[in-house]
């Protein structure tokens, strides 16, 4: 049986983890599973951002210095390290084994265009970003974020062979989706949301087709839906949620269309009747990607590298009624998508009701939002990118940036026993008893709303 | 019909490089432009039944949490049983996909080192095209030695011909595209970016 190694991105996160830590010393985050996880993606992230140019790597690691000094010496509302759940060690285990198990050899079309530019990351940092920089160059094609080239090439340790770049990539694709458990494990109002939002993204039968694969529109999905949980962990006073939520927005720059899904967040939960806490969280994140993504654009401009493929160009508003039924036919097919789409749009359209549970409605707006900034994109877009849309080869993939937010919102849609204390003896609306015998199989629900078991 | 758009099930190691990300179990190009069929409208069903049936809150909720995960896992058994038993990447087969890949990855790097770097002369191979490029990437030099990729590219594997080239599969003038006759700039051409 062959597999992807991954041995070596073990090593590369425990750097990260380093990095990270000493970004992190002042921020009071605890040592629990997600904790850990954040610091080591944080230090690759940086070191990403370095690459891109050095003042915007400082700069950002002030940034985070700075918004998390204050940390220690607060008291901590949270267990001070909570741990993964079970729930959660099943999701994580069960992707990689799926992730792992199989040869390490690019299969898919655009597998083998991230690993040619992680390859060239493995020369270096300062050789990727000088061909993409270079305006006869077009190993790297040009305008494209190199974010996920270096983090590959980190979890490869520099090893460009075959195996060793599909175990970079796959590294990721897996750190991604720990991201999103662990938060989702941290953040869970019950045992059902956990379970039935993991069990939402499994049964959509694209994803396990990506999660084989080293490309990067599932991480995409993956990191808006933990940017959300980042957001909301912030909300609830936990201090892990603005550094979470900066990582994911960092990380969210590994592709063009992570903007869209940073700004949705940013306009969804950071304006709308939110804490100062959550807006500051999810500004702050949408700023540090902003600036990520300014600064790469204006060294491409400046070295004459800019091209058309990233660009806005004139609007074609004729597109729009064909892409939307494209997009509701890609939905309806049931071998591809379950019927996750199908329900995922009831639940938004009920959850945008009035009198929706707020914590349902965000996500809807989240959700809508970033549909419609990526019907944008493609209106307002580059030729290429609409004709891609319109042949059939691209609107599944953006439905997957979609899925791991809609699969937070298919569980939030039902109502459900919160496990926060103020609201655990509340009447459950449907049972009319206390929220802690739990008519819909939740765990009874701890004071702090701090998960854990060991 | 264009061979790689396999109508079936992408259940050739061709069409699942080309299409495998890009659906389970269809060619999406084949049915770009037309009209949503019967899968639609049963979704569209499913999803009007499903509004109505859930905010109907005096159905028990245990009910209701029960029967929307157990319609959400009924649902994705003929996507799981496509990906499992049927593509060219399932389980059973894919090692035999990843060994074509594996190897027109391997001999057209050596190729390219052997003679400092190289440039794809003849594409008529969708889908050896990525995994040649990859294999390509790192090497540069003045004078890049040429390779041909023809249609059975990853089927017949590669050899080096009397003029020095590497011809990966066997010429095919069907499906043969016009020869480039001048060498690109650089020897190392990326492919088109297929996502935004």
């Amino acid at each position: 049986m062959s597999f992807v190694p991954i041995a070596p991105a073990l090593v590369a996160l425990f750097l990260g983890m380093v990095a990270g830590g000493a970004i992190l010393f002042r921020a009071g985050i605890g040592v629990g599973a997600a904790s850990l996880l954040v610091r080591a993606l944080l230090g690759l992230a940086i070191l990403a951002e370095l690459v891109v140019h050095p003042a915007l790597g400082v700069g950002l690691a002030l940034l985070v210095a700075g918004v998390t000094w204050r940390g220690r010496g607060v008291p901590l509302t949270e267990d001070r390290a909570p741990w993964i759940t079970s729930t959660g060690v099943a999701g994580v285990l069960v992707a990689a084994c799926a992730a792992i198990l199989r040869p390490p050899a690019p299969i898919f079309w655009d597998e083998s265009v991230w690993l040619a530019k992680a390859r060239v990351a493995c020369e270096g940092g300062a050789v990727l970003m000088e061909r993409a920089l270079d305006p006869q160059s077009e190993l790297v094609p040009r305008g494209y974020p190199i974010v996920a080239a270096v983090i590959e090439a980190c979890f490869a340790l520099r090893d460009d062979s075959l195996s060793a770049l599909v175990g970079g990539g796959t590294a990721l694709v897996l750190a991604v989706v720990a991201l999103y458990v662990l938060l989702l494990g941290r953040a869970r109002a019950s045992a059902f949301e956990e379970g039935a939002t993991l069990l939402a993204l499994a049964c959509v039968p694209l994803v396990w087709v990506h999660l084989r694969s080293v490309q990067l529109d599932l991480p995409v999905g993956l990191l808006v839906g933990a940017l959300v949980l980042a957001v909301e962990r912030a909300d609830a006073g936990d201090r892990l949620g603005v550094p979470a939520a900066i990582v994911a927005a960092l990380l969210l720059g590994i592709k063009d269309e992570g903007i869209a899904g940073a700004l949705a967040v940013a306009l969804a939960v950071g304006t709308r009747g939110a804490s100062p806490r959550a807006r500051r969280a999810a500004w702050l994140a949408f700023a540090s990607l902003a600036a990520s993504v300014l600064v790469f654009r204006l060294e491409l401009h400046l070295a004459g590298s800019a091209n058309d493929d990233h660009s806005p160009h004139t609007a074609v508003p004729s597109v729009i009624l064909p892409l939307v039924g494209d997009a509701l036919r890609d939905a309806s097919d049931v071998q591809t998508w379950g019927l996750v789409p199908a329900v995922a749009l009831a639940a938004c359209l009920v959850s945008l009701r009035r009198g929706a549970p707020e914590r349902a409605r965000r996500l809807a707006l989240v959700l809508g939002l970033h549909a419609l900034f990526l019907l944008a994109a493609l209106v307002f877009g580059p030729p290429q990118v609409r004709d891609f849309a319109l042949e059939g080869t691209l609107l599944d993939r953006l439905g997957l940036e979609l899925l791991p937010t809609a699969a937070l919102l298919i569980p939030r849609w039902l109502p459900e026993a919160p496990r926060t204390e103020s609201t655990a003896l509340r009447p459950h609306p449907d049972t009319g008893t206390a929220s802690g015998s739990d008519p819909g199989g939740s765990v009874p629900a701890p004071p702090s709303g701090g998960p854990e078991a060991p | 019909m264009d061979p790689i758009l396999d109508p079936r099930c992408l259940m050739t190691t061709e069409a699942v490089i080309v299409d495998g990300a890009n659906g389970v179990c269809h060619a999406p190009r084949l049915e770009a432009r037309q009209p949503p069929g019967a899968e639609a409208l049963f979704a569209l069903a499913m999803t009007i039944g499903a509004i109505s049936w859930f905010v109907r809150e005096r159905v028990p909720l245990r009910l209701r949490r029960m029967l929307l995960l157990a319609t959400l896992v009924a649902a994705s058994l003929p996507g799981f049983w496509a990906i499992l038993a049927v593509r060219a990447d399932a389980p059973r087969t894919i090692d035999r996909s990843a060994r074509r890949v594996t190897r027109t990855h391997d001999e057209v790097r050596a190729f390219a080192e052997a003679h400092g770097c190289a440039w794809i002369r003849t594409e008529s191979s969708v889908a050896a095209e990525p995994v040649t490029r990859l294999a390509l990437t790192g090497h540069r030099c003045a004078d890049p030695a040429p390779i041909d990729l023809f249609a059975d590219a990853l089927e017949s594997g590669c050899v080096e011909s009397d003029d020095g080239a590497l011809a990966c599969g066997t010429i095919d003038d069907d499906t043969l595209l016009p020869e480039q006759t001048m060498p690109p700039p650089l020897p190392l051409r990326s492919p088109e970016p297929r996502t935004p």
